[in-house]
């Protein structure tokens, strides 16, 4: 007698969820810029840092991860760039980084998304985005501990946090609580950066050695950047890039 | 041809899961679509024939099912479908819903209140509704 073959009707998981890691597979590291804070500067260094990579030869994504209130394109300036469709979406390159965001669909609409809303919208941009082979990804993550952050841990195993605050207590409370989190999932920390730095302190260094983690130093504050919004070349000429480019030194 | 990426996505997951099944053989993949998506089926089918071609899913009857979205506002509780709400957006407007469903959030409005807090019931992308396997 023949062996007997039963037929079984299973389910499937998201199909997206399958295709991430290969969208992924060329892409060696993977810096996420995040703060429980918002308004510390975490756009502002995920693009400084992109360009300054960029400008050393690296090839270069850029991810802006927050959907609420994109403005990595307003300092790199990414006006007429748009995304182009083969076999998927291939991200623009702006000033020479692979560029993506939700601003090249919704322009300056709001976008009020909830929570599992937000989830699928990142997981979508995951699954359709083609990075091909790149260097570094940046993600700009948004503020707090919302479903950008966990999605980020969820679906790209290999993220790297580099965490930012200002040197202000109020900041470093929430920015505690992150690192806590990251540290319980066993993220991997590159460490913490201290933005806007006014006058000396010792608040963010004492926050990373309470923590275990990488002081990478202070960005001083620079009255000059807003008139270096979509000027790279001006933005590169600054005190804070320079500053940008000794944290760097010690992440890559 | 970003329906090229979408047909991709399925058909790993279908690879996945009939690995981690143990199937012997993949007999039918009931695949739905969601129509605020806007997928070309034409388009979508060309490319799951292409992409099964040398794979365990060459044989396999793979059916495409659409499936009606609908909105329901959060805020007065009205439900509205979506052709209504999508007749009056452009080309552009279309399109990035097409990319990133979620994105009709900032395109729409609740027709009776105007609310943009509204819900996507169903028929939001692509997904697998069942594998057939045989063991």
């Amino acid at each position: 007698m023949g062996r007997v073959h039963k037929n079984f009707k299973v389910r499937a998981p998201d199909p997206r969820l399958a295709i991430i890691d290969e969208r992924l597979k060329d892409v060696k590291r993977i810096f996420v810029v995040v703060s429980g804070k918002g308004g510390v500067g975490k756009s502002l260094i995920a693009t400084t840092l992109s360009l300054i990579l960029t400008k050393r030869g690296r090839s270069v994504g850029l991810l802006d991860l927050d959907f609420h209130g994109p403005s990595c394109h307003i300092i790199l300036g990414t006006k007429g760039a748009m995304p182009t469709e083969e076999k998927g979406i291939i991200p623009p390159e702006v000033h020479g980084i692979k560029f993506m965001s939700v601003v090249y669909y919704v322009g300056d609409e709001p976008l009020p998304l909830r929570g599992t809303e937000i989830s699928d919208a990142f997981t979508e941009l995951l699954a359709i985005t083609k990075w091909g082979r790149v260097d570094y990804l940046i993600v700009d993550a948004p503020p707090g501990m919302g479903e950008e952050v966990l999605d980020v841990i969820r679906l790209m195993e290999r993220s790297e946090f580099l965490i930012v605050t200002t040197p202000s207590s109020l900041a470093l409370k929430t920015v505690s609580r992150l690192t806590r989190l990251l540290l319980e999932v066993r993220a991997p920390i590159l460490g913490v950066v201290e933005n806007m730095r006014i006058t000396e302190t010792k608040l963010v260094e004492e926050h990373a050695k309470k923590f275990g983690i990488k002081y990478l130093g202070p960005i001083l504050f620079d009255y000059n950047l807003e008139e270096c919004f979509s000027n790279p070349k001006k933005l590169l000429g600054t005190k804070f890039a320079r500053n940008v480019r000794d944290i760097a030194k010690k992440i890559l | 041809m970003h329906e090229w990426a979408l047909a991709e996505a399925v058909i790993s997951t279908i690879l996945n899961v009939a690995k981690e099944k143990g199937a012997k053989k993949i007999i039918k993949a009931e695949i739905k679509i969601g129509t605020l998506q806007q997928i070309e089926v034409d388009v979508l089918t060309f490319a799951f024939r292409e992409l099964v071609k040398n794979t365990p899913l060459e044989k396999t009857e793979i059916k495409l099912k659409p499936e009606e979205v609908y909105f329901k506002c959060r805020v007065c509780g009205v439900r509205w479908n979506f052709s209504n709400a999508t007749s009056a957006l452009g080309r552009e407007k279309s399109e990035a819903i097409h990319f990133i469903p979620d994105l009709v959030h900032a395109f729409i409005r609740c027709p009776r209140c105007g609310s943009p807090d509204f819900e996507v019931v169903g028929g939001r992308g692509i997904w697998v509704e069942y594998i057939k396997i045989s063991k």
